[in-house]
């Protein structure tokens, strides 16, 4: 009896335990998670579809399209995050006769979560730009202008966390060089500082003090230049802690994104979706809990 | 029992195990694939956004058919001078002459292949003006040394012409000869020329314009500025037209 009711409890102990670890086990075995994030960039005001009798684009973009195509994700995907990386502003009368506030009434009703300043975002000086980003619902990013005592100090945000399921994305945000691209009067008091160093600044900081899984940049700087101007590759290559680079400016189609070595010899993503709407980029990425931790835990206790 | 509490312990160590792993914030990129999705009109559309959007449409169809002047006359490119060229340079030189605080522009050049359509005979509606000047060109404002005024002419005579304003000069074997600024030889200085982002930049093969020495913005757009001369003249009762006045001619 007494060694059959040993055998009872050990059975069911056993028993007990195989029941609670198999979900559990599951559950950390399958902790990889999906995040599809969707980017735009230098979407210049196309409000409407390019016109029909476009030489390159006719009939494509559009703003109507795209949130509906946005819709569609969101309700497919668990977790969506989706960023614009600068120049929304300018490129059609509508810019020129509604001063961005029809662009930016627009992305709040498609949501947008983050975007980053382009150049042209100054066309208008920069206290019509403060003025138009008051009436945005999403947080402007930008780590490397110094805008303090400026129309936009406490408009721009220098970074912002995003949590999405288990994971921390955090996101920086990189702006070009504004002189001689833009008039000194339009950027007023905004000091430009070197993109490479702000962004290792800010990435390590989200990474190690705030404990982001991905560190994403918004960056206006371009895709890549022949001189030594610096651009989204030249970040990526001297770069530490930045997993994905969004970029624009330089309306760049790629084929796919670059995967550039940073100086970790780690990959970094570049991408970037050419211009005016006509593209929604789409990033799915697969995070998964670091393996070797999770499996070195299960089989230390296993075998107890 | 002795089997069992070790069993019941292990099996809490495992718990706490298994869920300290899950819990642990240390999530790594894996994988990653990238599409970019044509937006076409197979993607369909958002009712609320296209419904929001209507009427600033409808109004902005309504603002480009506002009329704000009368042509004279058809206002058309040409070489070594153009009827268009000339009214566009002379109101880009006159109105960066309003805006420019101390230094005065001496020139103004803006290319002939930027200005796409003429100016028709009869009343221009603002999207003529957008028709015109479909491009967001900047004014931008250079500095430049005599030796490189030399050069921009030289250039410009080398191409049989462009559009300009404030200088004349005649074209002889592709040079510039008889070179004036306004109606005065090249003086031993620097001059400033208001010209497009586009030619500052090297567009149009405008080397020269990469090596001036001092480049500012001015934040005026050359379309706004067509678009607010045009409405300053009919403010003023006069209508819009130009002349040829041999600013560039080719020189025996």
């Amino acid at each position: 009896m007494q060694s059959s009711r040993r055998k009872f409890l050990h059975k069911s102990a056993l028993g007990l335990g195989a029941l609670t670890m198999v979900p559990l086990m599951g559950a950390c075995a399958k902790s990889s998670v999906k995040i599809t994030i969707l980017h735009t960039n230098d979407v210049h005001s196309h409000i409407d579809p390019f016109p029909s009798n476009h030489s390159r684009w006719a009939n494509l973009g559009g703003f109507a399209r795209r949130a509906k195509l946005i819709e569609q994700i969101r309700a497919e995907q668990k977790h969506v995050l989706l960023f614009d990386c600068g120049d929304i502003f300018q490129g059609t009368p509508y810019f020129n006769i509604y001063k961005g506030k029809l662009e930016i009434d627009l992305m709040n009703k498609m949501a947008y979560d983050a975007v980053a300043l382009g150049n042209h975002e100054f066309d208008n000086g920069i206290d019509a730009l403060a003025g138009n980003l008051k009436r945005a619902k999403f947080p402007i990013v930008c780590s490397n202008y110094d805008v303090k005592g400026t129309a936009l100090d406490g408009i721009t945000l220098p970074y912002q966390i995003f949590e999405r399921g288990p994971v921390k994305v955090g996101v920086l945000g990189l702006g070009i060089e504004l002189s001689g691209l833009v008039n000194p009067n339009a950027y007023k008091g905004t000091k430009y500082r070197d993109p490479i160093a702000v962004a290792n600044r800010t990435a390590a900081m989200l990474k190690s003090e705030n404990g982001c899984d991905v560190v994403v940049a918004l960056s206006h700087l371009g895709y890549r230049y022949d001189d030594d101007k610096v651009s989204d590759v030249m970040v990526a290559q001297h770069s530490q802690n930045i997993d994905l680079i969004l970029g624009g400016h330089t309306h760049t189609f790629l084929d796919e994104p670059a995967r550039v070595k940073n100086k970790n010899d780690q990959e970094v993503i570049v991408n970037q979706a050419g211009w005016g709407g006509i593209y929604l980029g789409r990033i799915d990425i697969e995070l998964r809990q670091d393996d070797k931790k999770s499996v070195a835990l299960v089989n230390s206790n296993y075998h107890v | 029992m002795k089997y069992s509490k070790w069993h019941v312990l292990s099996v809490c160590v495992l718990l706490v195990s298994v869920l300290a792993a899950c819990n642990t914030n240390s999530y790594k990129l894996r994988d990653t694939n990238a599409h970019y999705l044509l937006i076409d009109s197979s993607v369909g559309y958002s009712p609320s956004v296209e419904n929001y959007i209507q009427p600033y449409r409808d109004s902005l169809q309504m603002a480009m058919q506002k009329v704000i002047g009368y042509a004279e006359q058809e206002l058309y490119g040409g070489l070594p001078e153009g009827l268009l060229t000339n009214f566009v340079t002379d109101l880009v030189l006159e109105e960066c002459n309003v805006v420019a605080d101390d230094h005065l522009i001496d020139v103004s050049v803006i290319n002939i292949k930027g200005l796409r359509v003429p100016i028709s005979k009869g009343d221009i509606r603002v999207e003529n003006i957008y028709q015109l000047m479909p491009f967001e060109n900047e004014v931008v404002l250079l500095t430049l040394s005599r030796q490189q005024m030399v050069e921009l002419f030289d250039f410009i005579a080398g191409c049989g012409g462009e559009g300009m304003a404030g200088a004349s000069f005649g074209i002889k074997d592709k040079k510039a000869m008889n070179i004036r600024v306004a109606g005065r030889p090249l003086e031993d200085r620097n001059y400033r020329v208001a010209t497009s982002d586009y030619l500052a930049d090297g567009g149009d093969h405008f080397e020269v314009f990469t090596k001036a020495l001092a480049r500012e913005g001015s934040g005026l757009k050359i379309r706004d500025l067509i678009i607010d001369h045009i409405k300053k003249l009919s403010s003023q009762g006069q209508s819009v037209n130009s002349e040829l006045d041999k600013r560039i001619y080719y020189a025996e």
